[in-house]
């Protein structure tokens, strides 16, 4: 038997924000990674991303919540009516 | 209005006082802010942001936060810098064998 590469291999999967630049500033991107009720910030098993996307969204949250973009304990009310992303029910 | 056209002034002389050299000023526009900060014994409600593009060397940081914190008319100041280019490697989400992980911590 000739040893080869797996040719039935998929290719590997992507996070949702892989080609997209995370900044500090558009806050709404950063809020649908955000509890509407408490404002505190999803874990990787409940948003689905990869470890470097989601250290660059917790530190620009976390970034935005001090610069005065981003409200600490709630959601932006604008933002509330958002598409969801992450895996979570309410 | 006016005021602020001041306040960006002096910010500006300020740092190019301690040698920065300015790239860009961008305005954000007025909004309100996301929670009421009280700063020099006044609550704010609404503020206006900027972004100022510099080039500078990084001890002048310290001292301009000094200044701008004294600076009745600034509410919040920061620096932040430059996101780096990074390259576009990303190589997809491999799913992580935790047995393994474990095993090669424990030793």
């Amino acid at each position: 038997p000739i040893q080869m590469e797996n040719p039935y291999k998929e290719p590997p999967k992507r996070c949702i924000l892989c080609k997209i630049n995370v900044d500090y500033k558009n806050v709404q991107l950063l809020s649908q990674f955000v509890s509407p009720y408490t404002g505190c910030i999803y874990g990787r098993h409940i948003t689905g991303l990869c470890h470097k996307k989601q250290r660059e969204v917790t530190k620009a949250i976390k970034r935005a919540q001090v610069f005065g973009f981003m409200p600490v304990v709630l959601k932006n009310p604008q933002f509330l009516t958002d598409p969801k992303i992450c895996n979570i029910k309410y | 209005q006016p005021e602020t056209a001041a306040v960006l002034k002096r910010t500006v002389e300020a740092l190019m006082e301690r040698g920065a050299v300015v790239r860009k000023l961008e305005n954000l526009g007025e909004r309100a802010l996301p929670f009421k900060i009280s700063k020099h014994s006044e609550r704010h409600r609404r503020g206006w942001y900027f972004l100022i593009d510099l080039e500078a060397p990084p001890s002048i940081v310290s001292s301009m936060m000094d200044h701008l914190g004294r600076d009745i008319d600034v509410i919040r100041q920061g620096f932040v810098k430059h996101p780096v280019a990074q390259p576009e490697e990303c190589p997809g989400m491999i799913p992580v064998d935790y047995e393994e992980k474990l095993r090669g911590r424990k030793k």
